[in-house]
């Protein structure tokens, strides 16, 4: 997979901003109902605890992902899943599958990289 | 008295030895070190609960990831994506410390969950582990930690099985864990070695509230399939153990020409024949004309061979003008054959025994009893164990049954079954031997035993003519040369001698003349 097929391929997904965002998605993916606090992701996926809460925010936003809604829950593990819409699930699968692939996580890297480069901050959904 | 409430595992031959299942809400612990099977038999035990049985289920992973538990299923047929697309089945991944603080808080997003889908079945994969969170590694914590568990999934009403790693049980004993006290259920899982080989081997330890078949029965991971469990040999049948040829009339004829008059007409039903005598000699020839009389009677013959393939079988027949494919093609004749080579007993066994169901023979002809005995040992129990089993289960299912045993002895005969000794269990005993008449061995036959039955003991000489087979000659022997033992002398010393002037016997004459 070369660079301009990952850019094609992340401009139908314009959801996802940065590296982190497709990390975490794969790994939604690979565990699709995941009970982890944002602490125990940013672990498992090698990332700073802010730039996950920021990337599960992004997916949460986006209807990629659901997160269970529990009233005074004091623990911060919450249970996940991974549910990404019709509309969108062919090409999430598509990209899935070519993140898996050592050549096409490099060229989806390096696109979100460039476009991270040129993009404004965004913004954490608030929920660490 | 209530009906017990078991729960089915549906996994083959583990609820056979489980007496029906495990009891409903039982914690289950699933010991075995690496490689013994614990992922594979938890899974099916919550996808056989969700596909086979309408019972929701849930599988908790914490290092193996979800999509490769999937993949890995997928070769055993299982399609777990399409129980998760009907809600019957969650899989879930976490970390030890979220599951431990999970399972004892009242608000467990865990539990929640499984209240959500119904889940009557839980697998977590790795609980040991679970309870080695910081501070809560060993001793009475771990106990403590464990216990919580079990008392949240009671709670719940879930049957759970849960995968401890332990190591050390890949070798004959261990330390118990803390959690085999706690938990209802302890299954222990190994790997054993035997010679060059290893085999998987599953251990009901303990299980409260249900009688259960003890000891180490032989479980198999099958590609297609899942888990296989086959009760050990040994284990005892109810109501097999007391089968016996009760029959006393019905004879099995034996198809060989003049073998019958030596057999009282034939076998009795249920009894148990062993013809010995060394490779060569004529068993199987004999054996053959056993099935091909069957399939002119119209009795159903299984034959299991050990030692050649049913092609190999097929041609030796047509050598002695017996047509087997005809009888097999007619599906009067059932012929198996198994390659000796690391046999599994346990599956062997059970092979036989669905056969049996299945096909309900009245004439068996195993060949031969020898090919088990040198690839069980003879000197251990378990050949001694098979035969046992083997004997019990055609006396169960009524048949004539003939087992060939070659005798290494190729002048004169010892013993009867040489290092086996299994005299004691068979009914009747057929001594095959060579007999060296000039420069020729000729063909001599001794029905050695025939329990329950009259017997001469005569020896009989055979012939074996090719495109014909075997027949037993009329013996030709008149009346005046069958001497009194009076006649003779180092009788039990195996070296008898006619006298020249048999007198009165007296103690020491015989030494005197």
């Amino acid at each position: 997979m070369g660079i301009d097929q990952a850019r094609t391929l992340l401009n139908r997904v314009p959801a996802l901003q940065r590296p982190s965002d497709l990390d975490l998605l794969v790994f939604f993916a690979r565990h699709p109902h995941p009970l982890l606090s944002t602490e125990q992701f940013a672990r498992l996926l090698g990332y700073p605890i802010e730039e996950i809460a920021r990337s599960l925010g992004v997916l949460l936003t986006a209807g990629f992902v659901t997160r269970a809604q529990q009233q005074n829950r004091t623990r911060p593990a919450r249970m996940y899943g991974f549910s990404p819409p019709d509309a969108t699930a062919d090409v999430l699968a598509a990209l899935v599958e070519q993140a898996s692939t050592r050549e096409g996580r490099v060229a989806l890297r390096l696109a979100l990289t460039e476009s991270q480069a040129a993009a404004p901050p965004a913004i954490s959904d608030g929920q660490p | 008295m209530g009906t017990r409430n078991l729960v089915t595992t549906g996994i083959s031959g583990l609820d056979a030895i489980l007496a029906g299942g495990i009891p409903r809400t039982n914690i289950v612990l699933l010991e075995g070190a690496i490689g013994t099977g614990k992922t594979t038999l938890g899974l099916e035990f919550v996808y056989r609960g969700a596909l086979q049985f309408g019972e929701p289920g849930i599988v908790v992973l914490f290092e193996i990831s979800p999509d490769k538990l999937v993949r890995d299923a997928a070769q055993f047929g299982w399609d777990l994506p399409a129980l998760e697309r009907a809600r019957t089945l969650k899989i879930i991944y976490t970390t030890r410390e979220v599951f431990a603080q999970e399972l004892q808080q009242a608000d467990s997003l865990l539990l929640e969950e499984a209240t959500h889908i119904g889940a009557r079945r839980l697998f977590v994969d790795g609980v040991p582990g679970a309870m080695s969170v910081p501070g809560n590694r060993i001793g009475p914590e771990a106990r403590d930690a464990f216990h919580l568990l079990a008392e949240g999934l009671q709670r719940e009403n879930l049957t759970a099985v849960l995968a401890v790693e332990a190591t050390a049980l890949s070798a004959q004993s261990h330390a118990a864990l803390p959690e085999e006290s706690i938990a209802d259920t302890v299954i222990r899982l190994r790997m054993e070695e035997m010679t060059r080989a290893t085999v998987r081997s599953i251990e009901i330890i303990k299980s409260r509230g249900h009688d259960y078949q003890m000891g180490r029965h032989t479980l198999r991971i099958v590609d297609g399939v899942g888990v296989e469990v086959y009760r050990r040999v040994q284990a005892p049948r109810q109501g097999r153990d007391d089968m016996a040829a009760f029959d006393p009339t019905t004879r099995i004829t034996t198809g060989v020409p003049g073998l019958d008059p030596l057999v009282n007409g034939g076998y009795l039903l249920g009894s148990t024949t062993v013809v010995a005598g060394i490779s060569g000699v004529g068993k199987s020839v004999m054996g053959l004309h056993y099935l091909a009389e069957g399939a002119r009677l119209g009795q159903r013959s299984l034959m299991l061979s050990l030692d050649e393939p049913i092609r190999q079988i097929i041609r030796n027949a047509n050598s002695i003008g017996i047509d087997l494919k005809t009888h097999i093609d007619s599906g009067l004749v059932q012929v198996q054959f198994d390659t000796p080579q690391e046999i599994e007993i346990d599956r062997h066994f059970h092979h036989i025994e669905t056969i049996m169901d299945t096909f309900k023979p009245t004439r068996v002809l195993f060949d031969s009893l020898s090919t088990y005995g040198s690839n069980l040992g003879t000197t251990g129990r378990t050949f001694r164990d098979f035969f046992h089993a083997l004997v019990a289960l055609m006396k169960e299912y009524q048949t004539a049954t003939i087992y060939n045993h070659e005798n290494p002895e190729m002048l004169g005969m010892a013993s009867m079954m040489g290092a086996f000794h299994m005299s004691s269990l068979v009914d009747n005993i057929l001594l095959m031997n060579w007999v060296e008449m000039g420069d020729v061995f000729r063909l001599a036959l001794t029905v050695a035993k025939m329990r329950a039955n009259a017997n001469t003991r005569a020896t009989h000489e055979c012939e074996i003519v090719h495109g014909q087979g075997m027949r037993v000659l009329t013996r030709q022997v008149s009346t005046p040369l069958v001497y009194p033992f009076a006649s003779y002398q180092n009788l039990i010393s195996r070296n008898p001698t006619r006298r020249q002037n048999p007198g009165p016997s007296t103690p020491g004459d015989g030494e005197a003349r």
